[in-house]
């Protein structure tokens, strides 16, 4: 049995079971912008920093430096700093060259390999040996076979990217033949707005693999493919640690539902409404028992939450008399008679006084009703926390908050424009969270993705589709 | 006289192979790459071997040239050089 060597893709580790054999030469087969250089480098860089085995990328077309930057840019990977550490080689050279010097002695290739004690390779692309062995198929199986002979030899486990010629998938390149496993990557027309990715294993020697079309995004961290049914349901929790939302195709994305004492961040646009779905979640919690304690927006009042509770069945005037619920209030607003005692009023307070009213106030509630076995629900939108108390205040507080909740098993949902608050906050909050699900407006329908769960998947992006009955929404 | 009209050249080529620490041409890939031609080429790869910024393995026609470690130049005061080769 060979030892199987991941392939820093988490997702395309679980379709191999494991990874790539140890040694293996591997085709990754796409068309152009499929993402087969992104697949490449990530599988080198990932090797580095993940297994610290060492990587030579060879690029045949592309300048070294054009890696760099493209690279950086969409990823952040600094290759160069890995060059420093040797732990990497982007290397631009002919193909003539690079089968002359790997065939040689103690050729430039072999010397590199040595220094660097070189792992893994990836040849970009191989495609073009083509035109230097002059279109002759012979000749071109010729120069392949022996390129394979000589990775085998430095047991080297390699990528050989390959540009799909032939959009007649039914014809099989002889190259496939000789290798030990074929990727393929494809582009197909989806939801009309959507290009959808797949990832298929044509072939692998040596390992399981999990059979079938793969879907796969390209993100900021690279590749990412979504695994079949199958791995989801090893991560696949106890129902009891799970919390419904109410809306059926998304307990199913989770798994079961949002994860108790989880933290998770609603990334919303200003035109997107999400309002269903926060009635959705708010009044399944609220059905389900819990305690909810909600900020208040500059956009929503308690009138608001009542009316949207309603229509979702749920007499918040009742809740609130169970003392279930209990509302922060930045504004100086009035509330129907009878709520008072439900309503925190924090409009007066500077950024220190918000924090002993926290400290001082709403934790110890929390606590005291924890202890008698009370779940505990919070919902808040995380723009009026920005706008009423600055960002910066947001990015000292929220890891503590989101700690403390967590530590209670607390449940919480924050509302949050990521667009409007830039980049680094957002990204600063994702790695915060451990869920996103993001919804936005895209023509005249909205979607529905989750970017972010306990379980490691993203999902599809899903039409938001409104319904007559409760929860008034579904996933298509 | 001709030296002087390489140092752009030479400049292009430094920063070329500086830019790529790793990659390893020929005179051919370099014609391409820079899309200059062999007969200026040459003459300033000699230089900039002699200089120890690239090394040169093989010889003639077919030899490569790649970086060499920048060990020696810290910057690029390369008209010094160029006036006593
Ligand atoms: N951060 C990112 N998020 C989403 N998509 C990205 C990101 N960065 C790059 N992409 C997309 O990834 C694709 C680039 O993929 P890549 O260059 O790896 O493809 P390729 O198969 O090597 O293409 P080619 O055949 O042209 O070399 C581009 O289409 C680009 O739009
Ligand atoms: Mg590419």
């Amino acid at each position: 049995m060979h030892k199987q060597i991941s392939t820093g893709i988490q997702g395309l580790d679980a379709i191999l079971y494991g990874g790539i054999p140890d040694g293996s030469a591997i085709i990754i087969e796409g068309a152009p912008g499929t993402g087969k250089t992104t697949l490449g480098v990530q599988f080198l860089y990932e090797g580095a920093v993940q297994a610290d085995e060492a990587g030579i990328l060879i690029t045949f077309e592309e300048f070294p430096e054009q890696i760099y930057s493209d690279m950086k840019s969409s990823f952040r990977w600094d290759l160069r700093q890995l060059e420093k550490e040797n732990k990497l080689r982007v290397v631009g050279l002919s193909p003539d060259v690079l089968l002359e010097q790997m065939m040689k002695p103690d050729g430039l290739i072999e010397q590199m390999i040595h220094e660097i004690d070189c792992k893994r390779i990836v040849i970009d692309s191989i495609s073009l040996f083509r035109y230097f062995t002059a279109a002759n198929d012979f000749e071109e199986r010729r120069v392949l076979y022996q390129l394979r002979n000589i990775l085998r030899k430095f047991k080297l486990t390699s990528l050989l990217l390959q540009e799909q010629s032939d959009l007649n998938v039914s014809h099989v390149p002889f190259s496939h033949f000789i290798v030990d496993g074929v990727i393929r990557l494809s582009v197909r027309p989806h939801l009309d707005v959507f290009r959808k990715r797949i990832l298929e294993v044509v072939k692998m020697r040596g390992t399981r693999i999990i059979e079938g079309e793969h879907t796969y995004r390209i993100t900021d961290k690279g590749i990412y493919p979504l695994n079949a049914a199958q791995t989801i349901a090893e991560h696949h929790r106890e129902a009891k640690d799970k919390i419904s939302t109410g809306i059926k195709e998304l307990d199913h994305l989770l798994d079961g539902g949002m994860d108790r004492g989880a933290v998770y961040m609603l990334d919303t646009n200003s035109r997107a409404n999400y309002m269903p779905l926060i009635g959705s979640i708010l009044s399944e919690r609220l059905s389900s028992q819990d305690h909810l304690l909600t900020v208040l927006s500059s956009t929503q009042t308690v009138e608001e939450l009542d009316t949207l509770m309603s229509r979702h069945n749920i007499e918040l005037g009742k809740v609130i008399n169970e003392k279930r619920v209990h509302f922060i209030e930045h504004y100086n607003r009035q509330v129907p008679s009878g709520w008072e005692k439900a309503v925190y009023y924090v409009n007066g307070l500077d950024n220190e006084g918000y924090d002993q009213f926290l400290r001082n106030k709403c934790y110890p509630l929390i606590q005291s009703e924890i202890s008698c076995e009370t779940k505990w629900f919070v919902y808040y939108d995380l723009n009026t926390i920005i706008s009423e108390r600055g960002t910066d205040y947001v990015l000292r507080s929220f890891a503590k908050e989101a700690a403390f909740a967590r530590s209670l098993g607390m449940t919480v949902l924050v509302l949050c424009n990521f667009k409007e608050v830039g980049e680094q906050v957002a990204s600063f909050l994702e790695r915060t969270t451990n869920g996103v699900f993001k919804t936005w407006v895209d023509g005249s329908n909205q979607y529905l993705q989750v970017t972010k769960a306990s379980n490691g998947q993203l999902s599809e992006p899903y039409l938001l589709e409104s319904t007559k009955e409760h929860p008034f929404i579904r996933l298509i | 006289m001709e030296k002087k009209e390489s140092l752009p050249l030479q400049m292009e080529c430094t920063m070329l192979f500086q830019a790529n620490p790793y990659m390893i041409e020929s005179i051919s890939g370099l014609e391409r790459r820079l899309g200059r031609q062999e007969e200026d080429l040459k003459p300033v790869l000699n230089i900039l071997v002699k200089q120890g910024i690239l090394q040169q393995i093989g010889e003639g026609t077919a030899s490569l040239y790649r970086y060499k470690e920048p060990v020696i130049i810290t910057d690029m005061d390369i008209p010094d050089k160029l006036e006593s080769p």
